[in-house]
């Protein structure tokens, strides 16, 4: 199992010099300030020390706090990427420390003006030296200075015996200070005289484990008021594992505190919203004892809470809370609680993020109706709604005059996801909007779309999409918006987004000015013609020879070039700046001639292939809107990355992708590259995140049900959209971005369909898949496109009531019961595979409208069997009949040369 | 018929709440916006109180889209000063489910409306507090067909097999007043005092069809009621008026 932990991926860096060590004295510490991250010490020519470096390195994040349900941290996680600025003297390596500081005076560090002599301007620290006196209990890594540039996750310890739990006393000061300390003496004692040693850090995350549990959603939010229901609560952390708390694998320093952690939730309270009182349940067998407790649960895991009878409880709405009251080794009166659904947690990999709490109802019921809500994220939250609505929390504003069909869908052929305009007006009577406007600006302010079902608490209510303010205006008495998803908002800018400049690199060359700064994932690799190496580095120095390739740092680089010839690796050297930029240096000019190299992309240590750096297309994938299109976290389904990339893994794929962003392109025009190389596809959920998946045979294990015959509001409607069909694609794959070539390529034939149809089809759009070399992945993906396009492309639209839409999102299987659908006998299909493409909840008729995606065509590769009659031969079979079983011969090809089927 | 055209309850004359929630404030009390509600936060013996500067006469209270109990203690009081252990009066309401009305003929300086609702599951909640005087049109006649349809949005589907998926939205009332025996200046006068006195509050006013009953209304003028006269005669006499009256919505309320 997994802990629940916040991330944390933008940081602010900056560095204390103290000038007279060990720095007892305001004094002794330099009064400027002084960017990037550096630890390290020096030394004059007569021995006295000139400096220690103290690197201070904090999330920057708004959020970078210790929030209600998320406030007893069990440890931080630091993953930073070290480079070796200075080592005149050979040192071999130091022990790592992870400490913050407590000296901030009870404020948060000023990262843009903190020195040694203040923690932010006009306000000195409370004591010299400022750092190295909290939390002094990291992992003891040894940082082996041979081995960079490396990334370390470095590890604050949880616990050492007859000590105490210092993370967690020491908390508050990690989210003040951040991470603020030394390195720890070198090898072989200090440095000797007029000699430096210095190292930089690029931070990459920092993770907070928490003790707090996590709810994540209940098996029935609403029981009887008589009592005897049972309930059970999913989420995490209702009771980790020691083993795993401790973590002594990554932290030896750590240990288990004598009689265990006991982190697990011993109490759960039930408590009624508007006087109803507090009902109390201990667990059962738990040691801890609750005075006046009334009932009791078992914990079935660290993600499963069963409560087998709920308690008699007088009819109202109820807020769940969950309490550790036991907890080992931990500072007495620390109780991690959280309430139920103000967080959630990924089950696979414990990423929290908010959410909104979770009420459960006892009693009450009747017919439901959904009503439609939005949410505007001016500084402060406003709620408007077609009618006004109260609830214990919000009121929202009945506002809203019109409001358009939303719609979300999934290009098939591309993979991306389309998320529609919408149009919406709202009262401007008293001048809401007027003032709102005077004070504000509405240019991509977020704006959530919601619907609550009037027989279900307001804060269960369900996230149809997040959207931001695309454009506004203001009629009178009428305020009008156009929304677009919120997705939108991450894509509207080109890539690369930084550029090489003169204000940056004072000695530039003159064409290298304006030339967007490279990011390179994956392996590259060009070694022929005159024009050698795949990926251009500009040069950023013609004093001093220096070539930038790429924007972070680089696994590796395995050949450089100069105007295509291949450079003595005697002649340069890679290293890294304090931004962490990958530079390449040589020791002679080289004038104007273009610097190219082939080389392995960036690392990210939990993404990486067994290679050591990001290479499986999930993960390619996941990088880029994480990192390089600037998509937080909370809105990515990290849990469908992990699946996708377990996935290409098990599949062989693990290694096939890359990505080098290189000349300016918009966003999304790289995002439909990869999604297509990939063949995956990529929705923006109702739940404000991007999800990916890969239809394949695979994925078919489950299926929601729709009964044209009960479900659908008028008879599905099913198009053939043989438009789009194509039997042969001419695909190019493998890109070298310098010399702009694939280094691959091959023509795909669908024999059958181009006997069938009578003529040959290409595709309307080059079947170009640039971020693979894998000639075996795109035998995959040009066979499952001419599957799936040989005849057509059959698509089926049908309208449902309101109520499902709490059933469907993008993507979902669905199996279609429709007695006037195509079968073998007439009779009707009984169950039709199809997936989700669009969805189209109408809030005002109160019903979704739903397209879907043929999924039959994956079929046609596997075996179906049964005794129904069908044509004697594959050749005679029409396309529905290809889902059943046909034998080809020993070549795997059928007698008209389709590709046979797989057992 | 009778009806209340100004609410002496204001921003200038609220005077205190005992509790109060901090989304539902004490100016939702007033805010001719009976779906935005106030609210207590507690339920036992809670005051609204207001000063009126000098002793003035009131003749009706009501309260509107308020979620008390039948069960719950309601008194309009007054007395000459801000205390209310014996206020020199005190009234108590008939209870109606969401609007309830109270005639009274007092003159006071001070004000309050008591509510006691322990049983209440939720906390007391009171759409719009109107205190103010009812008139009548002294000379112009209402008819006594008055139209009265309640409205009830909803939405309807059905599939082709004939499943029903019909849910209920929300619901209200639509008067259609008819007034008669205009022909003397002083009777169109009454309609255009009446109609001056609303408008400021965007055609909002308190409308009691009967007195002899139970109902209040918290209502506003639908369209433009000039557009609706009606003249019988070639000379332009004016002889009838209508006037078209939606009730403002309750609004729903989500726990």
């Amino acid at each position: 199992m997994t802990i629940p932990y916040r991330s944390f991926t933008a940081f602010d860096h900056a560095t204390a010099v103290c000038m007279n060590p060990p720095g007892n004295a305001k004094g002794d510490w330099s009064a400027i300030y002084q960017g990037g991250f550096l630890l390290g010490f020096q030394k004059d020519i007569g021995g006295a020390w000139t400096a220690w470096w103290f690197g201070i390195a904090r999330p920057s994040a708004a959020d970078w706090a210790l929030l209600a349900g998320a406030d007893q941290a069990i440890d931080f996680w630091w993953t930073a990427l070290f480079s070796v600025v200075a080592n005149s003297e050979a040192k071999h390596n130091a022990l790592s420390t992870v400490r913050t500081s407590s000296r901030s005076g009870g404020s948060n560090v000023n990262m843009g003006v903190v020195t040694g002599q203040q923690y932010d301007a006009g306000h000195d620290w409370s004591a010299y030296s400022p750092f190295n006196n909290s939390g002094d209990y990291g992992d003891g890594k040894l940082l082996v200075f041979g081995d960079m540039p490396k990334v370390y996750t470095l590890y604050g310890c949880p616990y050492r015996d007859g000590v105490g739990a210092v993370d967690n006393g020491a908390q508050a000061y990690y989210i003040r200070a951040g991470w603020a300390d030394r390195m720890s003496t070198p090898d072989g004692g200090d440095i000797s005289a007029h000699q430096t040693l210095q190292i930089s850090a690029v931070f990459q995350e920092c993770r907070i484990r928490v003790f707090n549990p996590v709810v994540n959603s209940l098996s029935r939010v609403r029981i009887g008021p008589a009592g005897g229901d049972a309930v059970i609560l999913y989420g995490l952390g209702f009771h980790n594992d020691d083993a795993e708390i401790t973590n002594t694998a990554n932290n030896p320093n750590s240990s288990t505190p004598a009689g265990g952690w006991k982190d697990q939730v011993n109490q759960i309270d039930f408590i009624g919203k508007n006087g109803e009182g507090t009902y109390s349940l201990t667990e059962l067998g738990g040691s801890y004892i609750v005075p006046g407790a009334i009932g009791t649960y078992v914990i079935d895991s660290t993600s499963q809470i069963t409560i087998a009878a709920m308690p008699a409880m007088p009819t109202g709405f109820y807020e769940i809370r969950l309490s550790k009251k036991a907890l080992g080794g931990v500072t007495a009166g620390v109780n991690p609680s959280a309430f139920a659904g103000d967080w959630k947690a990924d089950p696979l990999t414990g990423l929290m993020s908010s959410s909104n709490r979770i009420n459960l109802q006892v009693g009450g019921g009747g017919l439901r109706r959904l009503l439609p809500a939005v949410e505007w994220e001016w500084p402060i939250k406003k709620y408007y709604s077609p009618i006004d609505m109260r609830a214990p929390s919000r009121f929202y504003d009945g506002r809203i005059i019109s409001l358009s069909n939303v719609t979300r869908s999934v290009s098939s052929g591309l993979g991306t996801m389309l998320g529609s305009d919408v149009d919406i007006q709202l009262s401007n009577v008293d001048q809401e909007f007027s003032k709102l406007l005077f004070q504000y600006y509405a240019k991509n302010l977020g704006v959530g779309l919601y619907y609550v079902w009037s027989d279900l608490p307001e804060s269960a209510r369900a996230a149809v999409l997040k959207f931001i303010v695309d454009d506004c205006s203001l009629q009178g008495p009428v305020f009008l918006a156009k929304l677009k998803d919120l997705g939108a908002m991450y894509f509207q800018k080109n890539l690369p987004d930084k550029i090489c400049t003169a204000e940056e690199f004072p000695n530039i060359h003159a064409k290298a000015v304006n030339i967007p700064k490279p990011d390179v994932l994956g392996l590259f690799s060009w070694t022929v013609s005159d024009k050698k190496g795949a990926i251009l580095a500009p040069c950023v120095d013609t004093v001093n020879h220096v070539y930038l390739a790429a924007r972070s740092s680089l696994y590796a680089i395995t050949e450089v070039y100069a105007a295509g010839v291949l450079v003595n690796p005697g002649d340069y050297f890679i290293g890294y700046d304090l931004a962490g930029q990958t530079l390449i240096t040589f020791s002679a000019g080289k004038g104007d001639d273009d610097v190219t190299y082939n080389g392995k992309g960036y690392s990210w240590p939990a993404w990486n292939s067994a290679g050591g750096y990001v290479q499986n297309p999930a993960r390619i994938i996941e990088f880029f809107l994480a990192f390089l299109v600037g998509v937080p976290f909370t809105h990515i389904d990290t849990a469908a990355f992990d699946t996708l990339a377990a996935w290409f893994e098990a599949q062989g794929f693990g290694t096939i992708g890359k990505l080098a962003l290189t000349g300016s392109l918009a966003c999304g025009d790289y995002f439909k590259q990869l999604l297509y190389t990939f063949g995956v596809l990529a929705a923006f959920s109702s739940q404000g995140k991007w999800t990916v998946a890969r239809k394949d045979y695979a994925s078919l294990s489950s299926f929601k049900t729709v009964w044209a015959q009960l479900d659908t509001l008028d008879h599905p409607l099913r198009e053939y959209v043989t438009g789009w069909a194509f039997n042969r694609m001419k695909a190019a794959w493998d890109l070298a971005p310098a010399p702009n070539i694939y280094q691959g390529g091959q023509v795909f034939d669908e024999l059958a369909s181009q006997a069938i149809v009578g003529s040959i089809m290409e595709p309307t759009t080059a079947p170009n898949f640039p971020w693979t070399d894998s000639a075996a992945w795109i035998a995959v993906r040009t066979e499952e496109e001419l599957r799936r396009y040989a005849y057509g492309y059959n698509k089926f639209t049908f309208t449902l009531p309101i109520e499902w839409l709490d059933e469907l999102d993008l993507l979902d299987n669905i199996k279609l019961q429709d007695m006037f659908g195509v079968d073998l006998d007439g009779s009707g299909e009984a169950g039709r595979i199809i997936y989700v493409e669009s969805i189209a909840p109408d809030l005002e008729r109160m019903q979704v409208v739903v397209t879907c995606s043929d999924l039959t065509w994956l079929l046609s590769a596997f075996m179906i069997l049964g005794d129904t009659a069908l044509p004697v031969s594959w050749a005679d079979a029409g396309p529905e009949e290809r889902a059943f079983a046909y034998l080809c011969d020993t070549t795997g090809l059928f007698s008209d040369g389709g590709i046979g089927k797989k057992l | 018929m009778i009806y209340s055209t100004e609410n002496l309850l204001s921003v200038f004359t609220m005077a205190s709440v005992t509790t109060e929630d901090p989304l539902y404030v004490k100016e939702y009390l007033y805010d001719n916006r009976p779906s935005r509600p106030f609210r207590f936060t507690s339920k036992s013996a809670q005051r609204i109180v207001i000063d009126l500067s000098s002793a003035k006469p009131a003749t009706l209270a009501a309260l509107f889209n308020h979620n008390l109990t039948p069960g719950a203690t309601v008194l309009i009081q007054a007395n000459t000063s801000n205390a209310w252990t014996t206020p020199a009066f005190s009234q108590p309401f008939s209870w109606r489910n969401l609007d309830q009305y109270a005639l009274l003929a007092q003159t006071f300086r001070w004000w309050s409306f008591y509510v006691d609702d322990p049983s209440n599951t939720l906390m007391p909640e009171i759409g719009v507090a109107w205190l103010g005087n009812w008139s009548k049109f002294p000379n112009a006649r209402v008819n006594p067909g008055r139209v009265d349809s309640p409205e009830f949005f909803q939405v309807e589907q059905v599939t082709s097999y004939g499943q029903d998926w019909t849910v209920y939205l929300s619901d209200s009332q639509v008067f259609e007043l008819g007034l008669t025996n205009l022909i003397s200046p002083s009777a169109v006068d009454d309609i255009h005092i009446f109609l001056r006195a609303i408008y400021g509050a965007a055609g909002r006013f308190v409308f009691i069809p009967d007195e002899a009953q139970p109902h209040v209304y918290f209502v506003r003028v639908m369209g433009n009621p000039s557009s609706n006269r009606i003249t019988y005669s070639s000379s332009g006499e004016l002889r009838g008026w209508t006037i078209k009256l939606k009730v403002l919505t309750h609004g729903i309320a989500l726990i």
